[in-house]
């Protein structure tokens, strides 16, 4: 699923295809054309279709006008393009507003992690501590025994 | 005893003599590590190709269709009118083509007197699709601010909530660790000596 404008251009190059093609087939499964008053035995019919009873013109145009109602349809929902000078620079403000509140949003992050580290630390002091007493406790009461 | 296996890789071995320079010592005096080559002014082989270095005063992300390819489009105010006035353009121009294979392929144009009109036509045809790949060229630096913005705003967002979840948590904790205290305080009876 890749994203809007590179979908544009390969729709443009699709019927860029079709066009190329349509053009190739239609003038290799042609009838011949008639001569001005020459005699002709050809069977003369005034349709185009081809030996398995394939219309290639018709199928051509239903690929292009799709193709081209694709193209117009992707078109239509790009969202609305910055030109103008005013424009641009509000985009450029937008985007170092948010980079200034990025910063903050990591210092803040930086700091809590800090605090967090410390209160680790602190709880981990306190638990070697407690496991020390409770290791002499035990020692001091099997030595009583 | 069996002889201890002898470990054996697939892969060539690390570059010791690069890895050594990097060692614990090393980074603390912060002397006498290999620094980053600086970055390369100028032009520089690229692929046995000279590329020269991006310009970053000229805007040259989008560079001009006046090098030599004439433009077709009117100016680039309205983008989405003009893409379709292009594509539209494509198809008449494709029919006017078709009309003129099917009745006369080597009449020689009225205004250039060396090609045909079916050449004259073609190069149209080629130059309204090499303006309207271009149109869509030129609207690549605006989406990659754009999406530049997007991930700013992502990564601010992840970081704020990421931030609140600790400050919580470590509050959390703190009260857990306070209610201990006094449960304990309650529980130890008052020694008095």
């Amino acid at each position: 699923m890749s994203d809007r404008l590179t979908q544009l251009q390969d729709v443009v190059n699709l019927l860029a295809d079709h066009l190329c093609n349509a053009t190739g087939v239609l003038q290799e499964t042609a009838r011949p054309s008639r001569f001005g008053d020459f005699e002709q035995n050809s069977s003369s019919t005034t349709t185009n279709v081809d030996n398995n009873g394939d219309d290639y013109s018709r199928l051509f145009a239903t690929y292009i006008t799709r193709t081209t109602s694709e193209l117009v349809a992707l078109i239509d929902s790009l969202p609305t393009i910055p030109s103008t000078e005013d424009d641009l620079a509000e985009q450029h403000g937008q985007l170092e507003l948010l980079e200034q509140e990025n910063i903050a949003a990591t210092t803040r992050l930086e700091q809590t992690t800090e605090l967090a580290e410390y209160l680790l630390d602190q709880v981990q002091t306190c638990l070697q501590s407690l496991s020390q007493a409770l290791l002499d406790e035990r020692k001091k009461f099997q030595n009583g025994q | 005893m069996d002889p201890p296996p002898i470990l054996s890789s697939a892969f060539p071995l690390p570059p010791m003599g690069y890895i050594e320079l990097f060692s614990d010592d090393n980074i603390r005096q912060n002397e006498r590590i290999l620094q980053p080559p600086p970055p390369i002014e100028g032009p520089y082989e690229l692929f046995g190709a000279y590329v020269s270095g991006i310009d970053h005063s000229e805007p040259i992300i989008r560079p001009l269709a006046d090098l030599q390819i004439q433009r077709v489009y009117m100016r680039p105010d309205d983008y989405k009118g003009e893409l379709k006035k292009l594509c539209f353009a494509i198809l008449t121009n494709y029919l006017d083509l078709l009309q003129i294979v099917s009745r006369s392929t080597l009449t020689p144009s009225p205004d250039s007197g060396n090609m045909t009109l079916r050449e004259q036509k073609l190069n149209e045809i080629e130059l309204l699709f090499i303006n309207i790949h271009h149109l869509i060229n030129e609207l690549r630096p605006h989406q990659a601010r754009e999406t530049l913005r997007v991930i700013l705003e992502e990564q601010k967002q992840q970081r704020e909530k990421t931030s609140e979840k600790l400050y919580s948590f470590l509050n959390r904790i703190v009260d857990v660790l306070n209610s201990a205290v006094y449960s304990l305080n309650d529980l130890v009876p008052k020694v008095s000596n």
